[in-house]
């Protein structure tokens, strides 16, 4: 790893933490100043969310390549969800390097990508949540209970987003609206989100494209086992 | 009259053929600056105009395009990252 790589990365990822820090859905800092390894918690702020009110806490491990390289993202109280593992870590394709897993089914338009940021990474996480990717689950019960017992999933989801409030840290002010709102999409180009002309799949549907597309597959695959 | 210019300085000033407030989509530097490993804007530090549309320094795209995983693609818009010989 040369130094200058190192040096790169610290400059972008200085001016990427300033600009979080701004955000009022989340709560970033680096660790003991360290620019490679972040403390954040996601604020869910919106009111039509399951998770509004929650603090999620979690740990950002940023490569010394990056943006060449995704960083590595671990909520530290692991959330009952489909796409979440018991570990905390997420099975996320935005976090995936655009190589990796040929076989899962992701589109190289979902992975990582050198233009991608932690903003977008963050963004993409929060979207996740409420748009849980059954059919591919890290946790597979909380997958089959999302299908067949969304009540007691939401119950689970519910106990989940209060003990999530104990890690609010004493003096945080916790927002309780949307009011600074997330600034517009930095991408203004048109076919940014388009699949590539050699693209076979990707004719899907555009609601999830709102920030970009979320799709996850890791784990074992889904089987109908009724 | 008669004028006679015995001394002058020429000041001329350049900039890279594209849009002033646009920045490299990698490192997020203005192209009229440089990328991070370089000090000096201009020709040291080129910018590289894709042929899907996309420009970058051409440093930070060739950073890029170097590892493996990038398969060579835009990492804007995942086309095959292909430039226009100048």
């Amino acid at each position: 790893m040369s130094v200058d790589e190192r040096k790169i990365a610290e400059r972008m990822l200085m001016l990427e933490l300033k600009e979080i820090q701004k955000e009022n859905w989340v709560n970033a800092e680096a660790q003991n100043g360290n620019l490679f390894l972040w403390d954040v918690a996601l604020v869910v702020l919106n009111p039509t969310s399951l998770y509004h009110g929650a603090y999620l806490k979690a740990e950002l491990k940023i490569p010394k390549d990056y943006p060449m390289s995704p960083p590595e993202f671990r909520f530290l109280r692991p959330l009952f969800h489909p796409n979440i593992y018991k570990d905390g870590k997420l099975c996320i394709s935005i976090l995936h390097q655009p190589g990796e897993d040929e076989m899962s089914g992701e589109l190289a338009s979902e992975r990582w990508s050198a233009a991608q940021r932690i903003f977008t990474v963050l963004i993409s996480i929060l979207s996740l949540l409420d748009d849980a990717e059954v059919s591919s689950a890290a946790n597979v019960d909380a997958s089959v209970m999302l299908r067949k017992d969304p009540e007691g999933y939401k119950r689970i989801v519910k106990e989940n987003v209060e003990t999530s409030k104990r890690d609010i840290p004493a003096g945080f002010q916790m927002p309780t609206s949307m009011d600074n709102k997330p600034p517009p999409k930095e991408e203004e180009d048109d076919d940014f989100w388009c699949d590539s002309g050699d693209s076979d799949f990707g004719a899907d549907s555009d609601e999830d494209m709102i920030f970009g597309r979320v799709f996850s597959a890791c784990g074992s695959r889904w089987q109908a086992a009724d | 009259m008669k004028v006679t210019i015995k001394t002058y300085n020429a000041v001329a000033y350049w900039r890279w053929d594209a849009p002033s407030d646009d920045v490299c989509g990698i490192c997020r530097v203005q192209f009229d600056g440089t990328c991070p490993n370089c000090r000096f804007p201009g020709d040291d530090c080129p910018i590289l105009n894709g042929k899907c549309g996309h420009s970058f320094h051409l440093h930070c795209v060739n950073d890029w395009i170097q590892t493996e995983s990038s398969r060579g693609l835009c990492p804007m818009c995942r086309q095959k990252f292909e430039f226009e010989a100048e």
